[in-house]
């Protein structure tokens, strides 16, 4: 299998740099996740990957050979590398086993083999006896996963799949991250991932890297993502992060420290090198419940209540400071809007300080 | 599309290859023609009865066509046909001062008449084609018989003839007319003033005519006695003040490859067999003593009208000039 | 060129792949140049044959006249006008084929295909016959007020009718194509956002066809501006002269400086299709989209109330227009001579059995057309497809050239070509010794240059609409340039493909001014004979000849039709 390495890359277009001198290790049989907003230049990146771009500067590694430089980049049909795209591409004049075994057709399989190939990836994705089904007549879910298995039956080293479950509904998107899971662990190929939905990118991925405006921001675990973003964009991309000014009190002891926000004094996690004065919070949902009054609370108004199922997402804007509003989750009836009530903060994250340059 | 009578074919491959196989009036013979192909159909294999051993090979187009193939095969430095057969005076007289033909001394020109051929025996006269106009008997009840009439306004609207811009023989009849005393640019004028159309050859006429979509055609003689002939609603006039003739050329061109067969070919035309055939066809013969075809009244009861060679070619340019000027060509 | 699948290795230590589609490039541009640019060159080199200054001031001079001015402005304001023509009926009739339940579909597709079946020539005939003042049309009651004395067909308005009628079928053919690609949720989209049938139309389908309806308008401009048999017996007898006429007249007089007075104005109409073929550039650059062609066409929208008045309305179009002109032709084949009125006494089949019997040459000329029109259409086809893959897909700067190289003999009255043609190949090819002139190989030469662009056209605009991620996937598999472009792209293109084979064999089997000056005898062609004979006063027998045509086409199509259930959808246009 292979491992990916992508060293001072740079791609530009009309003057601006899509992908800005990114820099990137990617152990083989792992599946990472290229998170950021939309223009952040994921998608060319993968393509840089895929050979369908060209970089104009730094170079890429399969397996430590380099397949693309600013000189010599390798074509997409010598790469090995096997790509799920977001429309699905399917072959609209093949049916399904056509389709499949496309690729096994470019190598000169003989027949049985390949026959045999494409019953296997159609069984593993969940379509058994698909093969002489037209593709106009599948559904979306049966489509992507025929472009699945048309992966899974070139048995490829690494794998790219582009928003591949952007056009689906909540419910097969569901099912279909299964279905994802299910094929990394069937294929063992290293999954290179993108997505601008950070649940997909947190339920699949061994790693998430994270970007913006051509950079990565912080590659890191979803688990190390959410609870230590590195900046304030990862933390408002992921997990409903809000910022909060806060002031630093004292030490950090354990990974913890003294904090004051908004009047009200508790204990955030941070970095062992956080210095005293004034920093960012990030604070989830998760982090602040109502408590009782008194002590280790401060007092806020309901803003606003959305119904969300099994929860509520109540909005609260602090007396301290009328103007800011923090989230968090309920269950059970939803308070009213415009009552008092007050919040205790349990948990929270100190932004690192920007370092200089 | 006037007549022009030039068979032609292309060989096959290769260019002049026959060089020494041509034995006296035997090998291929390479015709360049305007005559129509049913009728060179007929020629060739009444020819080949007097000669079996020529393969006679032509090429039959539009003079025009066939014009603009000899030249581009001039051009590119390489003619292809030993015969030049095409209803067109003007256009020889213009070959031959070019240095394309070749003389036949010894033709048998003896009992036509000779002004009708080449002095320098470049090129000879195979038949007489006229120029008259024909009109729609199921339109015209009382139908002209003067060139004049014909620049009547009522009758000019309901006229067509064909373009000296695309056929020989239209050039010849304009250019011969133009130089008539009493005709002159003053009766091309006037037909045009009155509404005539000028179309493009003979044949154009007589289908426009014989359907009945014009009323009077200027037209060359055996066209509308033949679909008379044959049923179509048509009659031929011989205008009082008389016709203008075209005779069918034939020459023999500077590189031909089969001199004798070409030799052949021609004096077979000129000959009383030739003769009798082209009467058979519909057209009057040159030959005295040949009877011309039934249709046609008595060759002295016709006045032709007659204008040099020579001077047509030199005021070509000026009457299709003037010709599309007032026809708009 | 594969790549060591069993150990996994990859490296850059071989060349770059590009030598297959090089190679390939090389042997398209080697047709293009070889067919198209050099016998046109050496036309244009009879122009300086005098030296370089001479030959400019010459064209000037051949530029400046009264008569070329008249004729250059004619040509653009009449092909302008049959073009809008064209668009607006070949859009229209594709609009309520593709998205209307209009009934007898594939009837209507084939009589609006039946101008092209036709030679031009005949058709214009068979419209003066059906419009002239001895039309049996005007003896319909209510009718004879209208019957004109001089027929109106002859000149400018006449000029744009027939050749509007005659080039509809092909802008016809580019936007039916197009339609069937279109997806339907985009038209469902619309309805959804509470567009009527017509506003959807409007808004959403006819932008999307604009590409396919700049690629059918440019071919039916320069199709007009290059017509000679249109002009010839309209415009000639009509006082209206037009470029090609003007060309032909210049032939006519055939001196010294007649081939470089042609080649002279046939650089105006170059000119002139430059600019068409440009226009079409700048809109599909502009308006192409590529669209995802997995979801089924759109079902088409009910007329309701319009119903019947559109289906009466269309059927009297169809019957004014492909049906009667072929009742005039009929008619005049089956009587015995020109002029005489058909009835019952007069009705023969003389003409008919002569022209198969006892005309050789028609004979002859079914059969050379047969073969030549057949092997054009095949190959260039086969030369368009990669050549159109390699202009859209791998942004050829080197294809674009060609692709624009291969109009100039399309545009060029077929004569100038034929011209060139001869001063190329009378001279015998190098290596193999031979001329070609004179042979069978001469023509099909010709009709592969001259027709190229048409099958251009079609497969170009469907090349562009092709989702660049349908190929990129195939990429993904390992499959080489040339692997996919035979296993994936050629497939999608398959309608377009038939669409450009279609026009390129009927343009081929009646052609004419082309084969004016190349054929020979046992070389003879249906155009060439059909108006030989006319020329030659025998309406009747061309008449005859035109049925025969006719007939041998449309059993051609039933054939095609019944053996056309294997072919892709939509290679067939009459079949739904």
């Amino acid at each position: 299998m292979a491992d990916v390495s992508l060293r001072g890359v740079r791609r530009e277009a009309g003057g601006r740099a899509i992908v800005d001198d990114l820099s990137l290790e990617i152990a083989h049989g792992e599946c990472l996740a290229l998170l950021g907003p939309s223009g952040c230049g994921k998608t060319t990146l993968l393509r840089l990957l895929a050979g369908f771009e060209t970089l104009h500067a730094g170079e890429i590694m399969f397996d430590g050979k380099i397949v693309a430089a600013p000189e010599r980049q390798l074509a997409p049909e010598e790469r090995r590398v096997g790509m799920v795209f977001q429309s699905y591409a399917l072959w609209p004049h093949l049916d399904v086993a056509g389709n499949v075994g496309y690729a096994l057709k470019v190598q000169k399989l003989p027949k049985p083999e390949r026959e045999k190939r494409v019953a296997e990836a159609l069984e593993t994705v969940g379509l058994p006896g698909f093969d002489k089904r037209r593709v106009q007549s599948l559904s979306g879910g049966q489509r992507q996963r025929v472009a699945l298995a048309r992966c899974l039956a070139m048995r490829p080293r690494l794998v790219l799949l582009d928003e591949p479950l952007a056009n689906l509904d909540a419910h097969l998107r569901e099912t279909m991250i299964d279905e994802f899971r299910r094929f990394h662990a069937a294929s063992g190929a290293t999954l290179i991932y993108v997505t601008h939905d950070q649940a997909e990118a947190m339920a699949l991925a061994d790693r998430i890297a994270v970007m913006d405006n051509g950079r990565l921001r912080q590659v890191d675990t979803p688990d190390r993502l959410y609870q230590e973003p590195c900046d304030a964009m990862v933390a408002q991309f992921l997990g409903q992060g809000q910022l909060a000014p806060v002031t630093v009190h004292g030490p950090v002891e354990n990974g913890w420290v003294d904090v004051e926000l908004f009047g009200h004094r508790t204990r955030m996690r941070a970095r062992p090198d956080c210095a005293p004065g004034p920093a960012q919070a990030c604070l989830r949902p998760g982090d602040l419940v109502f408590a009782e009054e008194g002590g280790a609370s401060m007092p806020v108004t309901i803003v606003s209540t959305r119904f969300e199922g099994g929860s509520t997402l109540v909005r609260v804007a602090p007396e301290a400071a009328p103007e800011t509003t923090l989230n968090l989750r309920v269950g059970g009836r939803a308070p009213m809007i415009g009552e008092r009530r007050s919040l205790a903060i349990s948990d929270g994250w100190l932004l690192p300080v920007a370092s200089p340059g | 599309m006037h007549r022009r009578s030039v068979l032609a074919i292309a060989l096959a491959l290769g260019l002049t290859s026959y060089a020494g196989a041509a034995a006296a009036q035997s090998g291929p013979l390479v015709i360049y023609t305007s005559t129509p192909t049913e009728q060179m159909d007929q020629l060739v294999a009444r020819f080949n009865e007097s000669y079996p051993d020529v393969t006679v090979e032509y090429f039959r187009s539009g003079t025009t066509e066939v014009i603009n193939r000899l030249q581009a095969e001039f051009t590119a430095g390489s003619a292809q046909a030993d015969v030049l057969l095409i209803a067109d005076t003007v256009v020889m007289t213009q070959l031959k001062a070019d240095d394309r033909l070749q003389a036949y001394p010894d033709a048998p020109i003896a009992g036509t008449d000779a002004s009708l051929h080449d002095p320098e025996m470049m090129f000879f006269s195979t038949k007489l084609i006229t120029t008259g106009f024909m009109y729609n008997t199921d339109n015209v009840t009382n139908p002209a018989t003067t060139w004049a009439e014909l620049t009547n306004p009522e009758i000019a609207a309901r006229l067509m003839m064909p373009s000296p811009l695309y056929s020989g023989a239209a050039l010849i009849n304009v250019g011969t007319v133009v130089n008539q005393d009493g005709f002159g640019w003053e009766y091309f004028e006037a037909l045009a003033d009155g509404g005539a159309t000028a179309g493009r050859g003979n044949g154009g006429v007589l289908d426009a005519v014989a359907r009945g979509e014009m009323d009077y055609g200027i037209i060359v003689d055996f066209m509308p006695l033949n679909a008379k002939a044959a049923g179509s609603p048509v009659e031929f006039v011989f205008p009082a003040e008389g016709v203008t003739a075209v005779t069918e050329p034939v020459a023999i061109l500077a590189g031909a490859s089969n001199v004798e067969a070409a030799q052949a070919f021609v004096a077979w035309q000129l000959s009383e067999e030739g003769q009798r055939f082209h009467v058979g066809q519909g057209y009057l013969p040159l030959r005295e003593g040949v009877t011309p075809p039934a249709a046609f009244p008595q060759m002295e009861g016709v006045d032709v009208m007659a204008v040099a060679p020579a001077l047509l070619l030199e005021q070509s340019d000026e009457i299709k000039q003037r010709f599309a000027d007032l026809f708009g060509g | 060129m594969r790549q060591a699948v069993a150990t996994g290795s990859i490296s850059l230590g071989r060349r770059p792949i590009m030598k297959a589609e090089t190679l390939l490039l090389a042997v398209l541009g080697l047709y293009v140049l070889g067919l198209c640019v050099w016998p046109l060159l050496r036309l244009l080199t009879t122009i300086f044959a005098g030296g370089l200054t001479e030959g400019v001031s010459f064209i000037l001079d051949a530029w400046s006249t009264p008569a070329a001015r008249r004729a250059t402005v004619n040509t653009l304001e009449a092909s302008f006008w049959a073009t809008i023509l064209s668009v607006v009926l070949g859009v229209a009739m594709a609009f309520l084929v593709g998205l209307s339940d209009i009934r007898l579909k594939p009837l209507l597709v084939f009589l609006l295909l039946l101008p092209l079946l036709i030679p031009p020539q005949i058709s214009a005939l068979a419209w003066l016959a059906m419009i002239g003042p001895q039309s049996p049309l005007w003896l319909i009651p209510g009718l004879e007020a209208l019957r004109p004395v001089r027929n109106p067909l002859l000149g400018r308005d006449g000029i744009i009718l027939v050749m509007g009628l005659e080039h509809a079928p092909m802008v016809f053919l580019a936007v039916r194509a197009a339609l069937r690609g279109l997806p339907a949720d985009l038209i469902d989209a619309a309805r959804a956002a509470g567009s009527r049938p017509m506003g959807a139309i409007a808004r959403i389908v006819a932008p999307l066809m604009l590409p396919a309806l700049a690629a059918g308008a440019a071919l039916a401009f320069v199709s007009a501006i290059g017509n000679f048999g249109v002009p010839a017996l309209l415009g000639i007898p009509g006082r209206y002269p037009m470029l090609s006429t003007l060309i032909y007249q210049r032939l006519a007089g055939f001196g010294p400086t007649a081939l470089a007075d042609v080649a002279a104005l046939a650089l105006i109409l170059a000119g002139m299709a430059l600019v068409g073929i440009g226009a079409q550039v700048l809109i599909l650059r502009r308006y192409a989209v590529a669209t995802d062609r997995v979801g089924g066409a759109h079902a088409g929208f009910a007329l309701g109330r319009l119903f019947w008045p559109t289906t009466i309305f269309v059927w009297l179009l169809m019957l004014l227009i492909a049906v009667m002109p072929l009742i005039a032709l009929t008619a005049a084949a089956l009587v015995p001579s020109v002029g005489v009125r058909l009835s019952a006494e007069t009705v023969t089949l003389s003409n008919l059995i002569y022209v198969v019997t006892g005309l050789g040459s028609a004979q002859r000329a079914f059969a050379n057309s047969l073969f030549l029109a057949t092997s054009a259409a095949f190959l260039t086809v086969a030369v368009a497809a990669p050549l159109a893959w390699l202009l859209v897909a791998r942004r050829s700067k080197m294809a674009q050239a060609l692709n624009a190289a291969a109009d100039a003999p399309y545009v060029l009255p077929g004569i100038v070509l034929s011209i060139a043609m001869i001063l190329t190949f009378l001279p015998p090819v190098p290596v193999l010794g031979i001329s070609l002139y004179n042979t069978i190989w001469i023509l099909l030469i010709a009709y592969l240059a001259r027709f190229l662009a048409l099958a251009l056209r079609p497969v170009v605009s469907a090349m562009a609409q092709i989702e660049r991620a349908t190929e990129e996937a195939a990429q993904m598999s390992g499959a080489g340039p040339l692997y996919r472009l035979r296993t994936v792209v050629l497939p999608m293109l398959a309608p377009a493909l038939g669409a450009g084979a279609l026009l390129v064999f009927l343009g081929a089997f009646s052609e004419l001014t082309v084969s004016a000056l190349l054929w020979s005898r046992g070389n003879e062609t249906v155009g060439v004979v059909i108006f030989s004979l006319y020329d030659e006063g025998n309406s009747t027998a061309a008449a005859a000849v035109s049925v025969w045509v006719l007939g041998i086409v449309l059993c051609l199509a039933l054939l095609i039709s019944l053996v056309g259930r294997r072919l892709p959808d939509g290679v067939l246009p009459w079949r739904m």
